[in-house]
């Protein structure tokens, strides 16, 4: 491109032409101010579960009550779990890059429903608002974890019927997501951008957006039943009534389960856009990664059951559940290898992207790794419900979905902002992020190996070192996501002009100016080559 | 895909609601006639599979569709009988 | 404009993207069919373990009623599916005849359901009732699920029976007409599904007795 690295004030960006004022952003139907809107939304929220977070660590610093009751501290681990999940991780990579750079990627003006993209961020932040209502009006916010389990979300005295409606409205939003994606993946890629000329984070997004739309409803119908088991008394799954609680927690993880996969995916997506634009190499097996969005999409709505070994349900449906979650792990697996062929032999650029996606890398597989333990039906009965699993789903939630959302950050920061942070201290910040996050988490498996049940608001002696460690460890994290952060808002305020395209990245994306302008593409492009062609 | 492709005769429509109401008729008598599973469980679903189906394919037009419009049913189809096989793998074995 | 901003690479009648809009539709409607799968998951589950007690319970329900209500609810699936036809064929007033014809029987079926359930309470059994409690496991789960499934059913309907008025009015004034006929058709495709829901919450309910 010819005019490369003109500055912001030189050309039409969004912020610019589409209106001042808060209304002409809460009401926009602009594609990239939704993901802005997303982006300050879900960032707001993660702040808080990292609040909660770190208050939950540091009452475990002594013994008995330090800061907290042990009913205050069920709250504060159902909270931290329902804003983590629900209001950041399931919509954070979808809704911020998502909206912002899959039509951008597919050469689109914008998504196929702007409005109906707008209603679904006022769902998100209705049930939102509503989540954290639950904390203030009522008996006080739910007490019963982020899974609501029956029997015990029947009988319990906290909010639990408001909670659990939020989170059918933020169902209901990343429903709308997930239709809307589909949609404008089929109808509005550019001429020439076939199937297998996508880059691959549209790919990813459109198996998660597959996931959103038929694995969601189920959970939403199972949480009105809650809610009428609540306030109407059906017995559906009361056991006195002759329901069966084990069948709650089946409809649960049928969503929950591949929900896991809305996660993780998006990030996987993240990652595969980062390595060849930082190896300067085609991607390695880009079939084999698409297909295997796909694949994970399809298996990992068959292994929901390996949440339950513990739960009283048949021996057979263990096996069968263990036997696929070690089938699960293959497409993974794939994706794996491939961009660690991608990066062999490329011209490596150890870049602030680059390094988040390489600790994606690492920790993910180490998450993973923890996965097939405990999908291992045997060992589970060990490890079920300490802190083995506390470890390993934050290796994989945080450490995966939450470091490539990261990885993003810094991949599309100066194309969405236009402006490019200070990448040393970035450098650093990741350093200090990655060394908090090991530190916090990796002493918990072997806490778990020795015993220590999770959501417990004190433990015994012999933890004590570990413990310490751990908590030592939130420190160092807290300390490098502050680092993080104050890095790119500096930048947001006085970062040096980015350009159009940083990287050199050959995605569409970067071949508009930075910011991109308000109607994306003056003229729809003709795609004649694919994404990594370089 | 020209619209006029797409658009029955009136007097199909009112074939295939025909058709409907009969199966439904002898979907009661069927219940009635035969004891046990196949006439509680087997030969109703079944039947209402077929009108599913009719409605699926002539009210809503599915037969005029192609590619995705096919996939969707499919998928539907596919994933729950997939949710069903799991699920029974527990409450059947219990 | 972002607000329309649609690429137009296949631009048909005007400015809609008229397959784009159906596919979104279709999306929506798998999502209805799995809200609904879970129920019927979860009856499933339920039958295999009280055959008895759910074979009992249904054949208290009214099997005539319940067949009527089959037959309604189809018919105004027939006169959903003529609407679209007239309307293509330009027939404005017969189009928007229809739609309220089906918005009657929409009608007709809600109250149908209306005295379905005013039976049932007053017997007793409700959700939550001293009759119910003292039923057995099977027949308590068996009416839970009644109750909840045909609610959220006829809350569908209701919700049908808006959109369809909706519907009618913007074909009356001809906002939606042959040319442009996007919205009366993704509101049929909805009003055929709720339909095809009934079609499987009749013989599990009311047939197994």
């Amino acid at each position: 491109m010819a005019d490369r690295g003109l500055s912001v004030s030189e050309e039409g960006n969004f912020y610019r032409d589409g209106g001042r004022g808060v209304r002409s952003w809460v009401f926009s139907t602009d594609h990239k101010r939704i993901g802005i809107l997303y982006l300050v939304s879900v960032l707001s929220l993660f702040t808080l579960g990292v609040a909660v977070g770190l208050v939950m660590r540091l009452e475990l610093i002594s013994h008995g009550p330090t800061l907290v009751q042990a009913q205050t501290y069920n709250s504060l681990f159902t909270l931290h779990g329902v804003v983590m999940l629900f209001l950041f991780i399931i919509p954070a990579t979808p809704g911020v890059f998502g909206n912002f750079f899959l039509p951008l990627q597919i050469g689109a003006n914008d998504v196929a429903f702007p409005r109906l993209n707008l209603l679904s961020w006022w769902f998100y932040m209705a049930g939102a608002f509503i989540v954290l209502a639950t904390i203030i009006t009522g008996a006080g916010p739910a007490d019963t974890g982020w899974t609501f389990y029956v029997p015990y979300s029947l009988v319990t005295g906290r909010n639990v019927t408001l909670a659990v409606f939020g989170v059918f409205v933020l169902g209901a939003s990343s429903i709308l997501t997930g239709i809307n994606f589909i949609t404008t993946v089929h109808r509005m890629r550019a001429p020439g951008m076939g199937f297998f000329r996508m880059p691959l984070f549209v790919w990813s997004i459109y198996a998660t957006s597959w996931i959103q739309v038929l694995a969601t409803p189920i959970v939403g119908i199972t949480f009105l039943l809650l809610v009428a088991e609540r306030t109407l008394g059906i017995g559906v799954f009361d056991p006195s009534k002759g329901g069966d609680p084990i069948l709650y927690q089946h409809l649960f993880w049928i969503y929950s389960h591949p929900a896991v996969y809305i996660m993780i995916l998006p990030g996987m997506g993240v990652v595969t856009e980062i390595i060849p634009v930082f190896s300067r190499k085609v991607i390695f097996g880009y079939r084999a990664i698409a297909y295997s969005s796909l694949g994970i999409a399809v298996m990992g709505s068959m292994v929901w059951g390996h949440h339950m070994f513990v739960s009283g349900y048949s021996y057979t449906a263990g096996v069968v559940f263990s036997f696929f979650t070690f089938l699960v792990a293959i497409p993974s697996a794939i994706k794996v290898f491939n961009w660690v062929a991608t990066l062999h032999r490329g011209s490596i650029r150890l870049d602030t992207p680059l390094l988040y996606a390489l600790a994606f890398i690492f920790l993910f597989a180490i998450g993973g790794l923890t996965g097939l333990m405990l999908g291992a039906l045997s060992l589970n009965v060990h490890l079920h419900d300490t802190y083995f699993v506390v470890a390993h789903f934050h290796y994989v939630k945080f450490g995966g979905g939450g470091f490539a959302f990261f990885a993003a950050i810094h991949y599309w920061f100066p194309k969405m902002f236009g402006r490019m942070y200070n990448r040393r201290i970035a450098n650093y910040a990741w350093g200090v992020l990655f060394i908090g996050f090991n530190t916090l988490y990796f002493p918990m498996f072997i806490l778990g190996f020795e015993g220590m049940p999770r959501r417990y608001y004190d433990f015994l002696p012999r933890y004590d070192n570990l413990q310490m460690l751990s908590i030592a460890g939130s420190w160092i994290l807290a300390a490098g996501l502050f680092a993080m952060f104050a890095n790119l808002a500096w930048a947001l305020v006085r970062g040096e002009r980015a350009g159009r395209n940083p990287w050199g990245a050959a995605t569409l994306e970067w071949q508009v100016s930075s910011p991109p302008p308000a109607e994306n593409f003056e003229k729809i492009p003709e795609v004649t080559k694919g994404p990594y062609d370089f | 895909m020209s619209e006029e492709s797409r658009t029955l005769r009136y007097g199909a429509y009112v074939l295939v609601w025909a058709g409907l109401l009969i199966l439904t008729l002898l979907t009661v008598a069927a219940s009635r006639a035969f004891a046990g599973v196949l006439g509680h469980v087997a030969l109703p679903l079944l039947i209402a599979t077929v009108k599913a189906g009719l409605v699926v394919f002539f009210f809503m037009h599915l037969k005029y569709e192609r590619g995705i419009f096919r996939s969707i049913p499919l998928a539907v189809v596919l994933v729950f009988m997939v949710l069903f096989l799991f699920l029974f793998s527990d409450v059947a074995f219990r | 404009m972002t607000s329309d901003g649609f690429d137009g690479r296949e631009r048909e009648k005007g400015h809609r993207d008229y397959t784009g809009s159906k596919l979104g539709m279709w999306l929506f409607l798998a999502t209805e069919v799995f809200f609904f799968a879970a129920l019927f998951l979860l009856y499933a589950a339920y039958r295999l373990r009280y055959a008895e007690g759910f074979r009992q319970a249904s054949s208290s329900l009214s099997l005539f009623a319940g067949t009527v209500n089959t037959a309604v609810l189809i018919t105004s699936s027939l006169t959903a599916a003529l609407s679209v036809a007239a309307i293509r064929r330009g027939r404005k007033n017969h189009s928007t005849l229809l739609l309220l014809t089906t918005v009657g029987l929409g009608a007709v079926f809600l109250v149908n359901k209306y005295f379905e359930w005013q039976d049932k309470f007053s017997h007793g059994i409700y959700p939550d009732s001293a009759v119910l409690a003292g039923l057995g496991g099977g027949e308590s789960v068996f009416y839970g699920l009644y109750f909840f499934t045909t609610g959220m059913h006829a809350l569908h309907v209701i919700g049908g029976v808006a959109l369809l008025c909706l519907v009618a009015a913007l074909v009356y004034t001809g906002r939606v007409d042959g040319q442009d006929s996007i919205r009366l058709e993704n509101s049929v495709l909805y009003w055929h599904l709720v339909d095809v829901i009934w079609i499987y919450i009749f013989p599990l309910f009311y047939l197994i007795g």
